[in-house]
Formats: C-alpha cells, structure tokens, sequence
C-alpha cells in the first residue's frame, strides 16, 4: 500500500481535526521557567483539550542534571490540577541532560526520540521549542544539525524548530541569527513566536477589520484622525532586573510586540486570510512605517525610567534600586513616540505609542480615533467632554472591543455626552479562549505559521527601531524619569499635546 | 423605585490591590454571562468617605443614582493614623428600573497607613476605559494637593461642607484648576429656577435696578453661592447683602423707588418638602409659585450635578462673589 491514506470521512465538520499530527515535541530548556509557567500548562491544555494524538511525547533537553523520572516529576508539578489524560502523556515523556555546545547532547537525543518514536508509534514529526536564553540558539541550531536532527526522516513528516523572542538585539545581530540558523534550517522550518500574536485578540484585529463590512471603510486618514497603541504594565522588573538591563522596554515591547499589533492594524486587506497572505502584508506595512532619522528621535521619542513611587497602593522603589540593576542604569522602562506610515492608506495619520512599566494599570490597547466632526451643531455647553469617536481594541485585560460615541443625556435638556458601546469576549463567548502559548504550540505542530514572525517581519521592525537605539547611545536624547504609579514622564505628554492631541485614558 | 440588589460578592481582608482587580474581573465575568446589562456603565465614580454614616449614606445614594447613571462605583475609605493594610470588597449589583434592569459594580476599599494618603494608586486600576471619572469627596472638600484629583475629570463636592469663608476660597482656587461641581448648586437649581421665575414678568424685571437689601439665610456654602449668584447675576452691591445662619436656605430681595416697596423671596419651611416662591407688589396680591423638592435630595442632586461635566461658569463666578462676601 502508498501514498497517502484516505481523509477520515467521520471527521467532516469537527473543530477536532485540527488535531497536532502524530509527533514529539522537544523542548530545549526544559528545566527553565518558561517550561514550567507556560509551555508544560499550554501542552496540558492541548491534551485536555484532545489536541494531541495518543502517538504524541514530550522530550526535555537541558544542563540541569535530571532524569527521566525527574522530568516527569517536574512536568506533573508544573500543573497541579491537570486533567486525566496528564498522566499518562507524562508517562510517555522523556528527558535528556547536556552541555549545549556538546554534540554527545544531540546524539543521545537523536537516540531517545527513535525509542521515543518507536513507543508511540510515531510518523516522525519533530518540533524542537527552544525555550533557552537567545544566546544559544545558534549553538542548539548547530547541535541539531551536526546530529542531523534537523531534517525530516521521511518525506511525510516534518522537522521545525521553534524560537522565543528577542531575535537579536538590532538589525545585525538579528540577521547574523537568521544565517546561523539559516545554515541548518530552512525559513519554512522556522517558527519565531511573538506570544502576542497567539492572543485571540490580536487576531481578531483581523476578523474585525477583513469580516466587517462596516469599518474597513472608515480605516484610513479619510476618517481617521490618530492612532494610540499603549501597552502598560502596573508592574516593575520584579526578578528580572538582569535581563532587563540588557533590553529596555524598546526592544522588550515596541520591537516584537508593539510592531506585530501595528501592523496588523495597518495592513491592507490580503488576498487570503492564510500565512503567505498575510505575512506579505504586515512586512509591507511594516516598510511603509517613516525610519527615524538621529534628528527625529529627539522630537519624536521618548524614554524615561520609574522612579520611587505609590504603584497599587504600596510604596515601590525607583527601577535603579530594584536587584540586579545597575544603580547608575540607563536603560528605560518607559518608552513614547510618535511614528508616521507614508502610504496612500495612512499618510498624514499619527501612530502614537506608549509602553512601560510601574504605571498605574495593566492594559493594552489599539486605539482608533476618528476625525472631529465637521460642524458641532450643539452648544458648547451643552457638549462639553464630548470627544471624536474611537474605536479601541482591547488586548488585555478585558479583552474585548468598544466603540465611543456621543449620546443624548436623558432630561429636558440636550445635553450630549460620550457613551461606550462594549462588546466583551469573556460575556460575548461562553467558551474560554486557549491560552497564547496553546494556540502558537498547536500551531507550530500542524505547520500553520500564519501567527508565526517571518525573518523579514524581524528585520524590518529592527529597521525602525535601529535609529532609536543609536540615537540614544550617543546622549542627545534625555532619559527622563517618572513617577512609579503615574501615566509617564511630562515629556510624553508634550510629544502628544504638541500635534493638539492628548493620551487616552485606558 | 426599587432598591439595588447585591447578586453576587466577594471580600477579602489583608489582600493586595491586584486581587481585589482579579475578583472584580471573575465577578464581571461570571455575571455578564447571567445579566445581559451589565455593561451599561457610563462613568467611574470614586467616593472618598472614611466615616461610617458617610459611607452608608454615599453608596446607597449611588446604588439609587444607577437609573439615571450607571456607574461603577469605587468607595475609598482612607485611615491615614492607622496601621497599613487593605482590605476589600466587590459586588455586583442589579437594580430593577421601571423599565429595564441595570447590572453595576461596586468596589469597596478600606486603606489603612501611609498607602491612605495615596489613594490615586489605588483607584487607577478600576476606572472604566475611555469614560469620565468622578471623584466625589463625601461630608468634606478636597486639599488642593490630594493626589487623587489628578485622576477625576470631574470633582464632585458639597459646598455646604465648606464651614468657614477659608474653605470657600479653597474651593474656588480648587475650580479654576479642574472641572468641579458641587452638590449645594445641583439642591440649590430648585430655588434659582423660582428665583429667576420671580422676575419672568417684563414688568417685575424693572425693579431689579431698586433692590436695596438681599436676606440670605442659610449654611455657609450654600447661603454664600446664593448671595454670590444674586450679586453677580443682578449686578448688585455687596454690602446690601445680610447672611443669617438657618437650616433651610432662603433668600429676599427688597427693592424700594418713589416710596413703594416690593419683595421677592424664596423659602422653604422646616416642615415641608416645598420651596415657595413669593412676590409682593405694592397694590397687588401676593403671587405664589411652589416647586417640590425630590424625596431622594443626595440622588437628585447627584444626578443633576453629573448630568453635565463641564465646568459651570455661573456657579464659579457665583461662588468667587461668595467668598468675597465672606470676606475670605
């Protein structure tokens, strides 16, 4: 018997043939704290959910010193109310210790996944997730090569591999990463996961704009007068001072998450709704954005850093006294600035972006500001706090969509005052939405990168960012401080209030 | 109208601020799969009250105030002196109007320590997206540095709660930095409408130029923004105005030319729910007009003063002639 067998005539209709074909997931890392926070809840999910095979395994590859068993101990740990089917995927579950730059680690690892494979039948499909530190991804990539881990065996299985932000620091390390991967992998086989992306929100940026026949029209400069993209966190560093210091909120946020929501909400409508579709849009979205220049960073951007402060009602110290961060630190915890988009869409239309942390609430948001009125017709008073309407895309919390607009207050009187319409997923959905690290997992093991970050995405963010980064090495623009617990240094506000604007309240 | 009821709650003692923010989203959650309208929020409003009556009286004001304006409402109460903790509830409730059934939220929060003296830390994180913000400081006027003003768009106060000329002058300075309305001016709309009914007639408007004594009686705040309003509306000179203390505002304008006199008042006595209007012309019958005050006075008067969210320029020049008269 050859080829492929016949489709499942029983499984027409059902959600479930989205199913993760048989496979073994490798994580790389696996003793680290993305495994156990994310990645080990999310494949849980997935197996409560019934989205994985029963040929299907999970194999740990890291240094700490483990065996199986205290794999399987860790995995059972990392999710304490797991549903019945845990168990026994556990049991099947395998774990490899080893140096990463040693190539007896790939070889012992090519040996377990064939037990592995033999076990449970599997076809061959290997997804390698490497939840490491950056700076070894080139090494892995090459272990996985040199044992020729990084091919498939067969010509119906398939081999990918799975890497976490950030991808480089700048435009050249990031390119300098895609050809060491490059050397061992094929873009197709590479998966870079933006866990914004695997957030039902973000992608009904899509739906709401390409399945709605009511504001695509009304989603260019015509109508629009401004767009607000804000990601705050009421948090500080917490235990991250270390890394922290190395990244700063422009290449923690605005690089990978604050350029993947932008641009989506930029994008021209695709042809189709699939990876290739989609991607080439968001890149040439991407490319319409105005590159910084050293003179425009100092008007149009700026960055500050938390100082000591009330943040929820407690008193919090200032980032350069958080542990592990460098009492003289330069590094921003805040970031603001004011992009344009040079296309026939978006010319003329301001991008204003904030992001930081120890501010006064968690939320992020894709802000649509529409065009005042031409002529209000209603008397100053009676009108006053009415503002032009706005179209918010809530990412979190709350996630859900809200349109603003003026009302009539009931009354003799016509007094008109802005109103909420609010459509919440949480009421809107009876159904919890899987969790940003389930879906892009899943993804990843069917092969769909639609949500995945190709390496031309990565380059052009990093285009935008670059000028930033340099301006800022050379001083000549301030690192303003804030307030722990308020909306940002007063200099953020100028940016805005100079075009006539204001930030939002979110 | 029927009273709100709590459908569903939850309280905590000792607790962080985010548990409080993770409850109330379980509980937003969880009813909005129950209750169709539980999104029908058309402002935050924070309460600051520390005393017990004043709590009580706020929030059942509040909770009534949902069929006007559903809120969410947020009730501090600050304990500065005492020791640092944090205690908290969340409760949804449902209040059935005559016509329809409105779904709110009400988050309460009790703060002791250092953390009391910073309640805009605490208040940022239940505000509802892309609405106005009331702060409403219940039985007491606001320090001009409170750090919690910089989070209302609007300041709710009752000038009534203004017990000396100081305080008055502090209000004022607190009006020309933020958009402030005030209670005493929302209860006051009753007796300023009859009053400016007074003088409808073309023919009683001539003796506007004669008034030669204005009685006010009255608290403080308020008596203070109605002789303010009649000086700067009418033109008149302060020094005809006369403040007595009473427990009801009142106010008499007497006007005198080629040896007539006629009166124009506005009262309302101790034992009923009506303001009465009067007018006297020489040779004439007195004309009586009376307007009934509400039975809820602190909803109403919430609901009047949240109808509009600008500033009034007529109750800042009225309450600027005010402490001047007062001589603060």
């Amino acid at each position: 018997m050859s080829g492929d067998p016949p489709a499942n005539p029983l499984a027409a209709g059902s959600e479930a043939v989205r199913q993760a074909p048989p496979g073994i997931l490798v994580v790389v890392g696996a003793s680290g704290d993305l495994t156990a926070r994310k990645l080990l809840p999310a494949i849980e999910q997935l197996s409560r959910r019934r989205l994985l095979p029963r040929s299907f395994a999970v194999v740990g590859v890291a240094r700490t010193e483990l065996d199986d068993d205290g794999f399987r101990k860790l995995m059972t740990d990392s999710v304490p109310h797991a549903g019945a089917g845990w168990a026994e995927l556990v049991k099947r579950s395998r774990y490899v210790t080893g140096e990463y730059g040693d190539p007896t680690t790939f070889q012992t690892l090519g040996k377990v996944l064939a037990e592995v494979e033999a076990d449970v039948a599997s076809t061959g499909n290997r997804t390698f997730y490497l939840a490491t530190i950056p700076a070894v991804f080139e090494l892995v990539a090459d272990g996985l090569g040199a044992a020729g881990l990084n091919r498939p065996a067969n010509e119906q299985s398939a081999v990918r591999l799975v890497i976490e932000k950030p991808f480089g620091r700048d435009l050249d390390s990031a390119t300098a990463l895609d050809t060491a991967l490059h050397r061992n992998f094929d873009e197709s086989q590479i998966y870079r996961i933006d866990h914004y992306l695997g957030k039902e929100t973000v992608q009904n940026v899509l739906a709401l704009r390409f399945a709605n026949a009511i504001f695509e029209p009304l989603w260019n400069r015509s109508f629009i007068d401004h767009v607000q993209i804000t990601v705050a966190e009421s948090l500080g560093v917490e235990k991250r001072g270390g890394f922290y210091e190395t990244a700063g909120a422009l290449r923690d946020i605005v690089q990978n998450h604050v350029m993947q929501v932008l641009s989506l909400t930029l994008m021209e409508p695709p042809g189709t709704i699939d990876a290739q579709g989609i991607r080439d849009e968001k890149v040439k979205a991407l490319r319409s954005v105005v590159i910084p220049t050293l003179e425009s960073v100092k008007t149009d951007v700026v960055r500050g850093q938390y100082d000591s402060g009330w943040s929820e009602g407690v008193a919090v110290q200032a980032y350069r006294q958080e542990p592990d961060v460098d009492p003289n630190s330069r590094t921003e915890t805040y970031v603001a600035m004011k992009l344009m988009c040079d296309n026939w869409r978006w010319a003329g239309v301001p991008i204003y972006v904030r992001t930081g942390k120890r501010l006064p609430k968690r939320v992020t948001e894709v802000a649509l500001q529409f065009h005042r009125v031409p002529h209000l017709a209603f008397g100053s008073a009676e009108s006053q706090g009415l503002r032009p309407n706005a179209l918010v895309l809530r990412i979190q919390p709350d996630e859900g969509v809200a349109l603003r607009f003026g009302a009539k207050v009931p009354g003799q009187a016509f007094n008109v005052r802005d109103v909420l319409m609010d459509m919440s997923y949480g009421s809107a959905f009876m159904e919890d939405a899987p969790d940003a690290y389930e879906r892009l997992l899943l993804d990843a093991m069917v092969g769909d990168p639609t949500l995945f970050i190709r390496s031309d995405e990565v380059d052009q963010a990093w285009r935008i960012v670059d000028p930033i980064l340099e301006a800022w090495q050379g001083r000549a623009v301030p690192l303003s401080g804030y307030a722990a617990g308020t909306w940002g240094p007063r200099q953020a506000e100028q940016l805005i209030e100079r075009d006539g604007r204001q930030w939002r309240k979110p | 109208m029927a009273e709100a009821v709590a459908v569903d709650s939850w309280s905590g003692q000792g607790v962080r601020l985010s548990e409080i923010v993770g409850a109330l989203a379980d509980l937003r959650d969880q009813s909005s799969r129950h209750y169709a309208s539980a999104r029908t929020a058309v402002m935050t409003i924070v309460a600051v009250a520390p005393g017990d009556e004043q709590a009580y009286a706020a929030t059942g004001a509040l909770r009534a105030l949902a069929g006007h304006h559903p809120a969410r409402i947020v009730l501090l109460r600050p304990y500065p002196d005492e020791v640092a903790s944090l205690e908290g509830r969340a409760t949804l409730y449902s209040l059935d109007t005559d016509s329809h059934n409105v779904n709110f939220e009400e988050v309460a929060i009790e703060v002791g320590g250092q953390a009391a003296n910073h309640l805009d830390s605490l208040v940022e994180a239940f505000t509802l997206s892309d609405l106005p913000v009331a702060v409403w400081y219940v039985s007491s006027l606001p320090n001009p540095s409170d750090p919690l003003l910089g989070v209302a768009d609007v300041v709710v106060v009752d000038s009534r709660d203004a017990s000396d000329p100081v305080s008055l002058r502090g209000l004022l300075q607190l009006a020309r930095r933020r958009t402030v309305v005030d209670l005493s001016w929302s209860r006051l709309k009753t007796w300023r409408d009859l009053g400016a009914s007074l003088f409808e007639p073309g023919e009683h408007r001539s003796w506007l130029d004669a008034v030669e004594v204005v009685d006010v009686c009255g608290k403080v705040g308020p008596r203070g923004l109605i002789g303010g309003w009649l000086v700067d509306r009418i033109g008149l000179d302060e020094q005809i105005v006369a403040f007595q203390d009473a427990r009801h505002v009142s106010f008499k304008l007497t006007a005198r030319r080629g040896g007539e006199e006629a009166t124009f008042a506005v009262e309302r006595h101790d034992d009923r729910r009506e303001v009465v209007a009067t007018v006297r012309l020489p040779g004439q019958a007195p004309q009586i007009a009376t307007a009934e005050l509400p039975e809820d006075a602190l909803t109403s008067s919430l609901a009047e003063a949240l109808t509009r969210l600008g500033p009034d320029p007529v109750w800042e020049a009225a309450l600027s002639v005010a402490t001047s008269l007062a001589g603060a």
